[in-house]
């Protein structure tokens, strides 16, 4: 070694390669694909979570503002590694971008129609259109708006693009409520009829929808307020004895009581666990009722995220006396299946369903995720 | 001879490394157009129809953080993430504030903290408390 340092030939060499290597830095650095992979990768460098996903956003931010949103969600779907919540705020994440996306384009550029939606944005149970519609419905509430938009959405191969229009509809319940919070005083807060009659009333209007269309924008009115329950805000609360927990959702008609029930199933749980929602379940004595609870309860556990370990939990769920009792074990078993082929990879279904019950299995449980729930 | 442009090209690769590494260091993303208003033991922070003004702001510890809004409609400031508020508990009023009313937090904790406004969570802002 210390004969090579001596030789002249060799300092040349490594000045030489030096500044070849800082020129070759220097040009790629400026592909701002480069440039961006390359921030994005410093951020996992540090430590506090709060920095750590301000630095990830900050980035994605700027992509979204000087590229596509297709190029924006590649982005973030890489980010999801560093990002330190990603197995339990996926969705909240993807939320975010969406959140993002739809400040660029209507804070920034108020004029853009530019509804332009890549495979990507399917990504963490299609958060993203939720942060983005749940605002444009925010803010644009009409009935011919909610059509018109969720209509023009792309086409695609299904099931992406039924579960999109669908997600949009649903996006569009959230926002609906979200616009009363503007229009309420604090003398309104709790009375679920006072956040939830006018939304419902325009969810009832919107017209050349599928079935299972029209019923997202109601599921997404109660899934605002049950989200509210669970977070103490707006006066609502899962404070309360057990056989009240679905007590306002019992003064709406029946379909709208039971996509109340349904939504807030699905939330209680992250407060009371299954037994404990369950429980109220029991209360409901209108046989319609105790089985949208049920369905609930097995949407639930797959809402931050699908395992085995969580269908094996739907699974005695669905096996428990209790359920069956009440003569709703199919119900629970179809919701299931439906879970199973909405959250599983296709290459996993076929060896989950040999975990169902034998006689379920004859109906090709991997099959029927295409039905409405 | 090819043994010193190997040597050469394993100590450009460190040192390429270590320039990169630095160069983009990401604690200067936080700082990156945000206002420093250090020194100011109030800061005003306005929600307007474009967002939070400032959107970024360096502010000292214990610096009082003043927020109103000049849009006629309510407002809330919360930390990330939307909608559980949980990287900084603190920072989050519990309820909606009128539009002609202000919210008044003391920025206690060092950080990176980045909030929005939960009733439209697409405004958003950054504290960054040194």
């Amino acid at each position: 070694m210390p004969h090579m340092v001596r030789n002249p030939y060799f300092w040349r060499a490594f000045l030489l390669s030096v500044l070849a290597f800082a020129i070759l830095c220097a040009i790629l650095l400026r592909i701002p694909a480069v440039h961006r992979s390359a921030e994005l990768f410093s951020c996992r460098f540090l430590s506090a979570d709060s920095a750590r996903e301000e630095c990830v956003f900050s980035v994605i931010g700027d992509e979204l503002k000087t590229t596509t949103t297709g190029d924006a969600l590649k982005l973030f779907v890489r980010a999801l590694s560093i990002l330190p919540r990603s197995n339990t705020g996926c969705h909240d994440y993807a939320h975010r971008v969406g959140d993002i996306a739809y400040y660029n384009l209507y804070v920034f550029n108020p004029d853009s129609v530019a509804f332009t939606h890549p495979p990507e944005s399917a990504v963490c149970d299609y958060g993203f259109y939720h942060g983005f519609y749940e605002h444009y419905f925010q803010e644009h509430p009409g009935v011919s708006s909610i059509v018109d938009t969720c209509s023009a959405l792309p086409s695609g191969p299904e099931p992406y693009r039924r579960v999109i229009r669908q997600t949009c509809f649903h996006g569009a319940g959230h926002g609906l409520v979200l616009g009363r919070v503007d229009k309420l005083t604090r003398r309104d807060w709790g009375d679920i009829h006072a956040f939830a009659d006018v939304p419902l009333a325009t969810c009832s209007q919107l017209s050349g929808l599928k079935p299972d269309e029209f019923s997202r924008c109601p599921l997404g009115v109660f899934a605002v307020i049950a989200q509210w329950r669970l977070l103490d805000n707006y006066g609502f609360s899962f404070s309360g004895p057990a056989s009240e927990l679905f007590k306002d959702c019992l003064t709406f008609k029946t379909d709208y009581r039971n996509a109340c029930i349904f939504t807030n199933a699905i939330v209680a749980q992250l407060s009371f666990g299954v037994d404990g929602t369950f429980a109220s379940c029991e209360v409901l004595k209108e046989q319609d009722t105790f089985v949208s609870c049920v369905k609930g309860i097995i949407l639930g556990l797959f809402i931050n995220g699908a395992d085995e370990a969580r269908l094996n939990n739907g699974l005695s769920f669905c096996a428990s006396t209790g359920v069956a009792n009440r003569g709703a074990t199919s119900d629970c078993y179809v919701m299931l299946e439906w879970a199973l082929a909405a959250y599983f990879p296709e290459a996993q279904k076929e060896q989950l369903c040999d975990l169902f019950p034998p006689y379920y299995n004859e109906r090709k449980c991997f099959a029927m995720g295409s039905e409405d729930h | 001879m090819w043994r010193w442009y190997l040597i050469g090209l394993v100590s450009v690769i460190v040192c390429g490394v270590a320039v990169a590494f630095f160069s983009l260091d990401p604690s200067t993303y936080s700082d990156s157009g945000a206002t420093d208003m250090r020194g100011q033991s109030e800061v005003s922070i306005v929600l307007t129809d474009a967002g939070f003004r400032p959107e970024r702001v360096i502010v000292d510890v214990d610096t009082t953080l003043i927020f109103t809004t000049t849009r006629d409609k309510p407002f809330w400031p919360g930390s990330n993430p939307h909608p559980s508020h949980t990287l900084y508990p603190e920072l989050d009023p519990k309820d909606a504030i009128p539009a002609n009313a202000s919210w008044i937090f003391v920025a206690e904790q060092p950080g990176v903290w980045g909030y929005h406004d939960h009733i439209r969570s697409y405004f958003t802002g950054v504290v960054i408390v040194k």
